[in-house]
């Protein structure tokens, strides 16, 4: 038996061999096993922080969908969701493992549109295995917008599932709105901001230039900013624009800087820069600033400085010391000028600095008075005024004149402000001048009033008419000569004077003298003592014969009045004013009112302008008239027309003058139309009997020399029948051309005496009858124009103007180798313009006028005065004459004449 | 037989001198006379002559109405105007009133002669002067009447230009070397003329009846 003892152990053994191989295999299977558990643990591990990524980031949703057989299956989902979709219907249990589709048209309750797009997303993502984004409806929460995510999840490499990551942003987004808005607002508070605000880019473009850029430089910022180099704009100096470029490349922390821009327009401004860029970084603006408009500000100061300078110059060169004292017990100095050198010997620093005080300055016994002016100035916030003698430095005596003036500063605090005048020398002149009064031509009077005597000196004694210098009963004697009008108010200036109510009497009035006539005296005096209770015991004064003066001053004073009341009274309007066109007036008299219907006021605040109302027709007349006058520099003496303040016209005359200066024009208007009318009557009536004379002669001439000659002619012709010699024939055919030309000459003769055809057919049947007839003689073609329409005019009228045709007719002929003449007669309502134009050779009209030799001209003007109108002429070499006349028709007249 | 001839003429000077030129003539006789309308009217009622010579003014009478009248009365009458007065109007005036001829008083025997018979065989007379002037006048009115409407004078033309070419009454007299008045009395006649109430007006004139080739 023991030998079989190795067979168990074999077997032991080989089961341990195989057991251990097994194990061996084993081990190499779980080691195989094992390692790829590793590796699914570990993608676990990486999708599982994927997703607790997710999870994390995501914190709204988190969907997982798994893919099967192409199928999308809805796997997990979040709690809070779950809960919120699950019904009766539908149980928490049930949703896993649903079809996404029907999960999202079912348990969703998405509509069918939305859920195919949601399910393209998915099916995007599956099939490009990329992860989509897109933006859409929160369908999770059913309102605003989610921002969503559609991530594949591989395992093993092949895709498994879709997490769908889905996140509200609905607050966001309305963040994001805000945002804009907010920056819309600023940009809008950047225009706006009553401040300049511009900004620069990182290239040092400007980008921002606000509107109150633009009001203050006039630059748009178009302008500004579509330009290279804006600062070519804003400092157009090459030299300044290098310095501002320098400036400007300072810090950006602490840039405060002035600069001196120029506007569009020209004008230079002052602008402070005020750039915090780096302090306060706005993106995309590498450098911003704030500039605020200081050039009134500056010129203020600038002005303050200089008025300040000024008044500081002014008061360091008063005539005189001025200083400003402190009200306390001392009065000490707070302020001294440059003056104090001249008057008290001492600089103004050194015044200061030594804290010299008025009592060191003034006199002691003054001390008193001037302490209780002062104060009674302060007290009353008034001015004052002090006649002290004070002491300087090198010991002098200097009497002063002391103004001052109570001052309350901006803080509220009083001071005195005075002004030293150095008056020894003026008094000290005054002195002198009392002792020069005894030796001149004024009389001295000494009074002494309690004796009522007087002691004049010689001339006063003379201008009394007195023999001896003393006078008894002087205060009889002396009131007795003034004349009554003067004596209540002389002797009151006395009596008033006397009792200490006026520091001194100055009174003029008239003295009979010794002679008896009346003499005008000027009396100052002041009383020199008094008693212990103040009546006055001596006066003395002075008595200067004003005589001639006052007579002067009396005769200019009631010239004036004289010329004033004359002024107001005239019939007509004295006034002042400027040579232009509308001659402004400065000053007019009262009579304006009745000649032209307008008040001086009117006139002198120009809401009546002389120049409109004259009639238009006479302005250009009047003007010249006037610059000639001027020219010559003699008066100018004018009739013309106004229209007054109701319409109706008016003739005025005026004469007036430049002022000496060269300025203004003086001068009178008055009405003349009652003249104008009675003279136009009169020379209606003269010019009438004229052309009823001419007429008549005409008419003589006409009908009986003429046919007396007609009948001689006949008989004559008859003669020529007759048995005649030949030498009696050639006698009798002589003698009938006389008697032909006699007819002809006759009815010639007849006919320009007055031309009986304008007054049986009218003037223009006339005229053009009176054309055709000198065309026919002459190389003058004519063109006749007007629009009478057989209106006819005054007989007078029609008369003149077939005359003046007339007479401009023979002056072309005779002067101007004219080929052409054009006349036209235009009617209008209320005047009447005739114009002849003729295409000759001119003249020089103002030659022709000054030789006097036209015969022709002065009889149209006389005819164009008579009817009150105007004749102008404008002649030239190259363009011929015109021949212009204006003349006025009268309605009034018309009817009674025509 | 004699031409019966009435003289009506309130000078009885020339009355006699035509007498005398006539009588003892063949051809004409004179059958009466009157210096007055009312004694003409009632003569040639009673004589019923064939020829009148009218003066045109017999005193206080006009020659003229009273030929209307003789005519107005009897309309076969010839009446031949005898007078002094050369004007156009005159003896248009005569002719429209009917009378057959226009003889001045200083022709001579034949012309008058000549006129008395050709109004006698119904044609019309005019003596040789007043012949011409008929023609001049009748020439100038034709030459009035083609150009009747709108005509402006060489001045006139300038200043309208100008104003078409908006310049200012003070640029134009400036341009034309003449006073501002004066282009203010073309600019009122150019207005009146065209019945244009402003300068646009006359643009719109200029335009409308294209005065100017280049305005």
């Amino acid at each position: 038996m023991g030998d079989y003892w190795w067979v168990p152990l074999l077997l032991l053994s080989n089961a341990i061999v195989v057991l251990i191989i097994s194990l061996l295999v084993a081990n190499r299977k779980i080691r195989r096993h094992t390692s790829r558990l590793n590796q699914v643990i570990r993608t676990l591990r990486e999708q599982e922080t994927q997703l607790s990524l997710i999870y994390n980031h995501a914190r709204e949703f988190l969907g997982l969908i798994a893919i099967e057989n192409d199928r999308f299956i809805v796997r997990n989902l979040p709690d809070w969701f779950i809960h919120q979709i699950t019904t009766e219907q539908l149980k928490a249990r049930d949703i896993p493992g649903m079809e996404l589709s029907e999960f999202f048209l079912n348990a969703m309750k998405i509509p069918v549109e939305e859920a195919e797009f949601l399910m393209s997303k998915v099916r995007l993502a599956a099939e490009s295995g990329k992860r989509i984004h897109f933006e859409g409806k929160n369908y999770l929460v059913k309102s605003g917008i989610a921002d969503s995510l559609m991530i594949p999840v591989r395992t093993e490499g092949t895709l498994s599932h879709i997490l769908y990551v889905s996140r509200d942003i609905t607050r966001e987004r309305e963040w994001q709105r805000d945002l804009r808005q907010n920056e819309e607002k600023m940009r809008l508070a950047v225009q706006n901001v009553p401040v300049m605000i511009d900004a620069f880019d990182q290239k040092g473009r400007l980008v921002v230039w606000n509107q109150r850029c633009e009001e203050i430089t006039g630059y748009t910022a178009e302008e500004m900013t579509s330009c290279e180099n804006p600062f070519e704009l804003l400092y157009p100096d090459p030299k300044y624009r290098m310095e501002v470029d320098r400036m400007y490349r300072g810090s950006r922390n602490s840039f405060n800087e002035e600069t001196t821009i120029t506007c569009k327009d020209g004008s230079k401004k002052i602008i402070k820069w005020v750039h915090r860029a780096d302090k306060f970084p706005i993106p995309g603006w590498s450098d911003w600033g704030v500039g605020l408009d200081v050039t009134k500000r500056r010129k203020a100061e600038n002005a303050l400085r200089e008025r300040e300078q000024q008044l500081s110059s002014m008061m360091h060169n008063l005539p005189g010391m001025a200083w400003r004292l402190k009200i306390d017990k001392d009065f000490t100095v707070l302020f001294v000028s440059q003056g104090s050198h001249d008057l008290l010997g001492l600089d103004a620093d050194e015044v200061l600095r030594k804290n010299i005080l008025p009592k060191d300055l003034i006199l002691p016994e003054y001390h008193e008075l001037v302490k209780q002016e002062t104060m009674k100035s302060v007290s009353q916030m008034q001015s004052g005024e002090l006649v002290i003698p004070i002491r300087s430095a090198d010991d002098k005596v200097k009497w002063v004149y002391d103004r001052f003036k109570p001052t309350r500063l901006s803080n509220n605090e009083v001071v005195m402000d005075g002004l030293l005048i150095d008056i020894s020398e003026s008094l000290e002149n005054e002195q002198r001048l009392q002792l020069a009064i005894e030796g001149a031509r004024e009389g001295m009077w000494d009074w002494n009033i309690q004796e009522d005597r007087i002691e004049l000196n010689q001339y006063a004694a003379e201008m009394l008419g007195l023999d001896e210098r003393t006078v008894e009963k002087a205060s009889e004697i002396f009131f007795e000569r003034i004349h009554p009008a003067d004596a209540e108010d002389t002797r009151e200036g006395f009596l008033s004077h006397f009792k200490g109510n006026t520091n001194y009497v100055e009174r003029e009035y008239r003295l009979r003298s010794s002679g008896g006539e009346w003499k005008w005296i000027l009396t100052r005096g002041r009383v020199m003592e008094r008693d212990k209770t103040g009546h006055a015991i001596r006066a003395i004064g002075t008595n200067i014969d004003i005589n001639d003066r006052k007579l002067t001053e009396i005769a200019l004073k009631k010239s004036e009045s004289h010329m004033v009341n004359l002024m107001a009274n005239l019939p007509g309007m004295v006034y002042q004013c400027k040579n232009d066109k509308n001659w402004t007036m400065r000053m007019t008299s009262q009579g304006s009112l009745d000649l032209t219907g307008y008040s001086p006021e009117e006139f002198l605040t120009g809401k009546v302008i002389l120049g409109e109302i004259i009639h238009p027709s006479d302005r250009e007349k009047v003007w010249e008239q006037v610059q000639e006058a001027i020219k010559s520099n003699s008066t100018f003496t004018l009739t013309y027309r106004i229209i007054t303040r109701d319409g109706t016209q008016k003739w005025v005359w005026e004469r007036g003058t430049q002022m000496p200066d060269g300025g203004l024009l003086e001068g009178f208007i008055t009405d003349i139309t009652d003249r104008v009318r009675s003279e136009e009557r009169v020379m209606n009536a003269v010019i009438n009997t004229e052309n009823a004379e001419r007429e008549r002669i005409a008419k003589e001439l006409h009908d009986n020399l003429g046919q007396k000659l007609t009948t001689a002619s006949l008989n004559l012709h008859a003669l020529r029948g007759s048995n005649l010699k030949e030498k009696s024939l050639k006698q009798l055919e002589n003698g009938l051309d006389c008697l032909e030309a006699a007819i002809r000459d006759s009815r010639n003769i007849a006919h320009n005496l007055m031309p009986r055809n304008i007054e049986k057919f009218g003037l223009v049947p006339a005229i053009e009858s009176m054309l055709a007839e000198i065309e026919s003689a002459s190389e003058l073609k004519f063109e006749f124009y007007n629009n009478l329409n057989s209106h006819r005019l005054q007989k007078i009228l029609e008369v003149n103007i077939y005359r003046i045709i007339q007479e401009s007719i023979n002056n072309i002929i005779r002067h101007s180798r004219a080929g052409n003449v054009s006349i036209q007669i235009m009617k209008y309502s209320d005047d009447l313009i005739l114009t002849i134009e003729d295409d000759g050779t001119g003249f020089d009209v103002g030659a022709v006028r000054a030789n006097g030799k036209s015969f022709g001209l002065d009889s149209m003007m006389n005819r164009i005065d008579s009817l009150k109108g105007t004749m102008n002429i404008e002649s030239s070499a190259r363009d011929g004459t015109m021949l212009t006349f204006e003349i006025p028709l009268d309605h009034e007249n018309e009817d009674s004449t025509s | 037989m004699k031409m019966r001839i009435v003289l009506v003429d309130d000078h009885k000077v020339v009355r006699d001198g035509v007498k005398l030129f006539l009588q003892n003539d063949e051809e004409f006789s004179i059958v009466g006379e009157a210096g007055n309308a009312v004694t003409a009217l009632s003569v040639i009622q009673r004589e019923n002559p064939d020829v009148v010579l009218m003066d045109l003014s017999i005193g206080e009478d006009d020659g003229i109405e009273l030929t209307r009248k003789m005519l107005g009365e009897n309309p076969d009458l010839r009446v031949v105007a005898l007078t002094m007065h050369n004007d156009y109007q005159y003896v248009q005036a005569m002719l429209e009133a009917g009378a057959k001829g226009y003889v001045l008083k200083n022709c001579d025997e034949n012309e008058l002669r000549e006129a008395l018979r050709t109004v006698m065989n119904g044609d019309i007379y005019y003596g040789e002067e007043v012949t011409k002037m008929v023609m001049n006048n009748m020439a100038h009115q034709q030459k009035n009447e083609k150009t009747a409407s709108v005509t402006f004078t060489p001045r006139e033309k300038e200043v309208y230009k100008l104003i078409l070419q908006e310049l200012t009454n003070q640029e134009i007299a400036d341009k034309l070397f003449i006073s501002v008045r004066t282009v203010e009395v073309h600019k009122r006649n150019l207005m009146e003329k065209t019945g244009a109430k402003s300068s646009t007006g006359l643009v719109l004139y200029a335009v409308k009846n294209n005065l100017f080739d280049h305005p």
